[in-house]
């Protein structure tokens, strides 16, 4: 598991990117990598290297759309995995996130 | 190994360690060391010990034992060699030799003689440096 | 109490030697210990049972009681505390230094002593004497916490299934597998009858475990009882349910959950469905499974301008089951970490031939599967079953009756934009219940006045053809085009007048429905055989069968019944 952001050239985009598991254990990281940005105005969730998802990680993506604005928030969340894909289906989450 | 009967090394230490209450041990040694010798001596002259006596060997072995350690400590060397050959003797750690233990139990008591004049001499300095 | 390492020990010095017990104070006072002397080991046993020193140093070899013999009885005395203990001895022999061990000797000093490797010794046996008293503190504290939390667990779920049992889970038409501590897992089930006769039914899963996951549930099935009785339907239910949870729940906490309602009589079964697997409509008929996806975000996530309180409506007839369950089912892991995953779920619904066995044999599949259990394994599955066999249990009240109103009427009017969202009859039914004589049939009542206000709206206002209901298609078209009409609703009303008049020692209530709607022939409709409305019409027959007079006006646009009562004895 692990948890490293970079920010667009623009500056104006974070970008998350999460390895391995992304369940409580995440929850440290994945606050710290968003918590002190107060200059991106979208912010991405690479979820490329995630193998797996659990519902406490889920309420970790609603904190993060929460802290980048809640509904208005431009939170997208990309490269999911057939299995990560099925779990954001199930909650429906496309209808919070931009799921690409 | 100097042939001191005790090592004044040892003696510096105990001097350092124990202060004030230096000559009381001194003391407490001598008195409780001239039991000793004479407890051995005694269970010699019982006319029921023999070498041969297990029993007998073991009380003297655990004298010798005793003693040695307490010997050590205070720095007499030759005196905590002498005691623990005679525990081995005790102790069946070798054989038994009644001829060997009466003599070995004679040196120890001549080689205390020779401890025990040391320290009353060191009593002596204790007394005339206060 | 835990002491530092640096504290002041209390050391408890047993050599039967004058001498070497005298030097051996010393060195050890003047490293800032405090001493104890015993010259034989019963006198250390003693001392050890009176004074408790921290750490022994004990000579081997010692009249009366032996050092070793000594060394057991303390270890003894000390229980789980570290009491070390170094033996003092001149012993050389390997065998003599193994029974020193063998008694509880925890390390070793030879004479003649040096201090330096004395003072080393202590320490290095304190530092693990108190790694051990930290060690034994922290064991405790722990047991003691861990007792605290069962007790808590213990009380909370006492208290809640107070609550969660007050509804009907008991019923002969479902069955269930919970864990006993569920609740502590976040997962939730309750059922309730609506004044109607209608069973509603929620399965949840919260976020999380423990005390946070458990949280929620007593608001969620405050609510869920709550309205239920009042005979809120799911929609006002659901956005009740989701607007408390959203303000009372932090932003990361959400609950996934299905509702149900079942209605026996109408033979339909409404669904809603956020963010737990796919449950499924089961048939006995040989019918494919009709899966019962979730198409909405869980509850407690949406605010309540974006909440979506949708539910889809299919027929519900004898032999048909509904069975929903938790994430924990499917997400169970084998030993290689597969899932065990909808498509073996699937497996064991299609080869299921006893329905009564259905949540066995998905536990028997699991445990297959896994080997071992997981304790957040919810399952519920609710059977159709005939409305006579159950029917709610009549509401007990208990105020006494003498301030009952007998002698009014009541005209209210709903508009265009009140029916879209609005449920009136929760509200129309309290009102009627202040008149005791009428709760004996409060849901006889409840049942024609749902059927009378839902006919208005679908027929009349909606202008809905019942007729499109007759096959399965169609069933799914006329819900599309109610919610279609509905969402598009611009003009049109409802006027429900109440009228109670005393008649002797009871009385008589009339309720006249009318709506805007184009009206029909009533006398043709009323006089179709049930034959032919075979997943519609039951509403009417209803109303005919439950109230004790009923007619409509020529035009098909009012609707007037009567209850009357004989007086309370």
């Amino acid at each position: 598991m692990s948890v490293n952001s970079e920010r667009s050239a623009d500056g104006q985009e974070l970008i998350i990117i999460i390895k391995g598991r992304f369940d409580f254990s995440t929850h440290q990281d994945f606050r710290g990598a968003y918590e002190n940005e107060t200059q991106a105005k979208r912010y991405t969730v690479d979820l490329n290297g995630t193998t797996y998802l659990d519902s406490s990680a889920l309420g970790m993506l609603l904190l993060l759309r929460d802290h980048a604005g809640g509904d208005r928030a431009q939170v997208q969340l990309v490269n999911c995995n057939a299995e990560v894909h099925k779990i954001l289906t199930i909650s429906n989450f496309s209808k919070l996130f931009k799921i690409a | 190994m100097s042939n001191n009967p005790v090592d004044f090394n040892v003696l510096s230490t105990l001097r350092e360690v124990m202060e004030a209450e230096y000559p009381a041990l001194l003391k407490v040694f001598i008195s409780d060391s001239v039991n000793r010798v004479n407890d051995m001596a005694l269970l010699l002259r019982d006319p029921s010990f023999t070498a041969a006596s297990t029993a007998s060997l073991q009380r003297l072995g655990l004298m010798a034992h005793s003693f040695k350690g307490s010997t050590g400590n205070m720095g007499a060397t030759h005196l905590s060699e002498l005691c623990l050959q005679l525990e081995e003797q005790g102790r069946g750690l070798v054989a038994a030799d009644d001829a060997r233990i009466r003599l070995l139990v004679s040196e120890i008591k001549e080689e205390f003689c020779a401890v025990r004049k040391v320290f009353e001499d060191e009593l002596q300095l204790c007394h005339a440096s206060h | 109490m835990i002491s530092s390492a640096s504290d002041r020990l209390t050391v408890l010095i047993a050599d039967d030697n004058v001498s070497d017990r005298m030097l051996l104070s010393a060195i050890v006072s003047r490293q800032g210990h405090d001493v104890l002397t015993a010259s034989d080991g019963a006198e250390a046993v003693g001392l050890f049972e009176r004074r408790r020193p921290q750490l022994v140093l004990m000579d081997a070899m010692m009249p009366v009681m032996d050092g070793f013999e000594a060394a057991r009885q303390i270890k003894t005395l000390a229980g789980d505390a570290l009491v070390p203990i170094i033996f003092l001895t001149s012993l050389t022999e390997g065998e003599d230094l193994a029974r020193c061990l063998d008694a509880g000797g925890d390390d070793f000093i030879a004479k003649p002593y040096n201090q330096v490797v004395l003072a080393a010794k202590i320490n290095a046996m304190n530092r693990l004497r108190v790694l051990q008293e930290t060690v034994l503190h922290q064991r405790d504290l722990i047991t003691r916490h861990h007792k605290y939390l069962l007790n808590e667990q213990r009380v909370a779920k006492a208290v809640f299934d107070q609550i969660a049992h007050s509804g009907c889970l008991s019923s002969r038409n479902i069955r269930y597998l919970q864990s006993p501590y569920a609740l502590f897992n976040g997962d939730l089930l309750l059922a309730a009858w609506s004044p109607s006769g209608n069973m509603h039914l929620l399965l949840g899963d919260f976020t999380g475990h423990g005390l946070p996951a458990a949280v929620g549930a007593m608001p969620l099935a405050e609510v869920f009882y709550g309205m239920t009785a009042k005979g809120y339907g799911l929609p006002e239910t659901l956005r009740e349910m989701n607007a408390k949870l959203k303000r009372i729940l932090p932003v990361d906490m959400f609950c996934c959950a299905a509702l149900l309602c079942l209605n026996f009589k109408q033979q339909l079964v409404e669904v809603w469905n956020g963010g737990l697997p796919d449950g499924y409509l089961l048939h006995s008929d040989g019918r494919a499974h009709t899966p019962l996806i979730s198409s909405n975000v869980p509850l407690g996530v949406l605010s309540a301008g974006s909440f979506d309180d949708n539910t889809q409506v299919y027929p519900f007839g004898p032999g048909d089951r509904v069975f929903l369950l938790s994430d924990g089912v499917v997400d169970s892991t084998g030993q290689d970490g597969e899932l065990f995953g909808a498509r073996r779920l699937q497996n064991v619904l299609v080869s299921n031939r006893n329905p009564a066995l259905l949540i066995e044999e998905v536990q028997w599949a699991l445990a297959r599967f896994r080997g071992q259990a997981r304790d957040d394994v919810s399952m519920v599955e609710v059977a159709f079953t005939e409305p006579d066999a159950l029917g709610p249990p009549s509401v007990i009240y208990t105020d006494s009756g003498d301030s009952s109103p007998l002698d009014w009427s009541a005209s209210f009017e709903y508009r265009a934009a009140t029916l879209k969202r609005f449920n009136p009859l929760p509200y129309l039914l309290q009102l009627v219940q202040e008149v005791h004589g009428l709760r004996g049939q409060s849901s006889e009542l409840y049942i024609v006045l749902s059927e009378l206000y839902s006919n208005a709206l679908e027929h009349g206002v909606l202008g809905l053809d019942s007729a499109l209901k007759r096959d399965a298609a169609g069933f799914g078209l006329y819900y599309q085009q109610r919610a279609e009409r509905l969402d598009r609703l611009e003009d049109g009303f409802i006027r429900i007048d109440f009228q109670i008049v005393p008649d002797g020692e009871g009385g008589r209530l009339t309720v006249r429905v009318q709506d805007s709607g184009a009206g029909f022939d009533s006398d043709r409709v009323l006089a179709l055989p049930p034959a032919v409305t075979q997943l519609s019409g039951r509403g009417l027959a209803l109303v005919r069968q439950l109230s004790d007079r009923c007619q409509w006006s020529d035009d098909g646009r009012t609707a007037s019944v009567e209850f009357a009562w004989e007086g309370l004895a």
